[in-house]
């Protein structure tokens, strides 16, 4: 589908070395050096205790799914439906969304394991989840 | 938690009701809409121009200044006048607002609105439904939304549906009992939207659009505005129309987000609910007839468990068992709704439950003496909530 185009992020200051990580394959949450909590979207304070102090930390990438949903109807060209979007517990404590790679929609649950995979998009490498 | 101070309970009252041609309406505007709805009601109070020193009100996403353009179209200076930003909870807050304004000091009557030209702007040909998006592009979120596949209200507010399901066993039944319970009340409004009855095979046969929702989950797409008038319950007893007190009020945002915790099954209406109940001193079993903002079905679900009109998880066999009906024991959405009647945000559901306790209608569709009524406001996608409890006046 020539000239259709995926929408991709555009990210703030705060989430650049996110996605540049992403582009590395590689998963990074923000955890607070004060009181060890992790968060996400990433931001310049820890939103628990409000700290400045924190680093970035490779996650495991192992999560189960709090929601899911299956879009039908299309409502973008480059997102051919029908295909399952969640929102991700990850084990580190934040949820997250992301596409849920999957043909069989019939075996998506609520609290299914989940690992993280990568799905590829405009030169960008975008998070993503698929059943463990 | 605070809560609101109670003796600003009954001190103030809603005095007119006002609304727009409703549904389709070629060639409308937003602002041209909510002129028409305030005029309307400025004159159900039978009060006038020189009266009105307040406006708060709320337009479509592209308009920053909504209410200086409104004050504008209306020739009004107002001693105090805003917009609102917490989407569909923003009606009910203005009139909270305005309560508070008032009591300040700051001003006496104030026009409370919201106007939309939703069904022209995205509907009104097969060009504006692929290309025109309600909300401004600027206004979305820049990341972690749209590259994930997740777009639009319908796909955050099913992620709810789908979580409450596999909780709690709520299943397309319940959520269905829901929207055909608010057609048959549209049927019964010669401006609702939807003409046409909703029978439960019919929902089940709807075109799917985010599961767990099909389009007879999905509110409509509606053209429209309604506005009211607010002043002191002292003022209100010398205007024309049977007062109705603003007996409570509450406001909460699960601001964390709808992903964060159990926002998506404990939301916002628990904690905005309460307050509301603890200013009005009342509970839930003193409402007669409630209004809850249904811009889908699970929202209702939800909040008949989150406003403790029945426990947690319970909403799905409340729903079904006929409690939304006319005649039920919790007769909800009886103008259709924003499912049936038409989606001005929140505006109808108040415009209705003022009408229920001025018993304006006919017995097809009076609420039998209704004293006490419940409306609710849900909105910013999913995180705001606000929540009024009204009672009829005079007497």
């Amino acid at each position: 589908m020539s000239g259709v185009h995926r929408p991709v992020p555009r990210p703030s200051p705060e989430t650049v070395p996110f996605w540049e990580a992403c582009q590395q394959e590689r998963f990074l949450l923000p955890r607070c050096s004060q009181c060890g909590s992790f968060w996400f979207p990433p931001t310049a304070f820890c939103p628990e205790c409000w700290s400045p102090n924190w680093d970035w930390h490779e996650a495991t990438g192992l999560g189960s799914l709090h929601s899911f949903v299956i879009f039908r109807r299309q409502y973008h060209p480059a997102f051919v439906t029908p295909y399952a979007v969640g929102v991700v517990h990850l084990k580190e404590g934040p949820n997250i969304l992301g596409r849920i790679l999957t043909n069989d929609f019939e075996k998506l649950h609520v609290e299914m394991p989940l690992t993280l995979m990568w799905d590829r998009a405009e030169e960008w490498v975008i998070p993503a989840f698929q059943s463990f | 938690m605070s809560n609101p101070n109670r003796t600003l309970s009954g001190k103030y009252a809603i005095v007119g009701v006002g609304q727009s041609d409703l549904g389709q309406v070629p060639g409308s505007s937003s602002l041209g809409l909510l002129n028409e709805a305030m005029h309307n009601a400025v004159n159900d109070a039978g009060l006038s121009k020189p009266d009105i020193d307040g406006i708060i009100c709320r337009g479509p996403d592209d308009v920053y200044t909504h209410h200086q353009r409104m004050g504008e179209l209306l020739g009004i200076d107002a001693q105090f006048s805003t917009t609102l930003d917490n989407g569909g909870a923003s009606q009910i807050l203005s009139i909270i607002l305005a309560v508070m304004a008032i009591d300040a000091g700051m001003c006496d009557v104030v026009l409370c609105g919201y106007g939309r030209d939703s069904w022209s702007r995205t509907h009104r040909d097969t060009t504006a439904r692929m290309s025109v998006p309600l909300v401004p592009p600027e206004q979305e979120r820049s990341e972690f939304n749209a590259e994930m596949g997740m777009f639009g209200a319908v796909g955050m507010h099913a992620l709810g549906a789908s979580r409450h399901m596999a909780l709690y066993g709520t299943s397309k039944d319940h959520l269905g009992s829901i929207a055909v319970a608010f057609r048959e009340h549209a049927l019964r409004n010669p401006a609702a939207q939807m003409k046409q009855p909703l029978s439960m095979e019919k929902y089940h046969s709807g075109r799917p659009i985010v599961d767990p929702f099909n389009m007879y989950d999905c509110s409509l797409v509606t053209d429209g505005a309604g506005a009211v008038v607010v002043c002191s319950a002292e003022r209100a007893k010398d205007l024309r129309q049977i007062p109705v007190l603003i007996s409570g009020f509450g406001t909460f945002n699960n601001l964390r987000g709808w992903y964060y915790d159990e926002h998506m099954t404990d939301t916002a209406a628990r904690r905005s609910g309460g307050k509301a109940f603890s200013m009005a001193g009342i509970g839930p079993k003193e409402i007669d007839t409630a209004q809850l903002y249904d811009c889908f079905t699970y929202m209702v679900l939800t909040q008949l468990e989150d406003y403790g009109f029945c426990a947690k998880g319970e909403g799905g066999p409340f729903a079904m068992s006929g409690a939304l009906g006319l005649d039920g024991a919790l007769p909800s959405n009886t103008s259709g709704g924003q499912l049936s009647e038409g989606h001005v945000e929140g505006m109808l559901q108040i415009l209705e439950g003022i009408r229920q306790l001025r018993h304006s209608y006919g017995p097809d569709r009076q609420v039998s003496d209704a004293q006490w009524a419940l409306v609710s406001g849900h909105g910013g996608n999913t995180v705001c909530h606000s929540s009024l409890i009204l009672q009829r006046g005079g007497a």
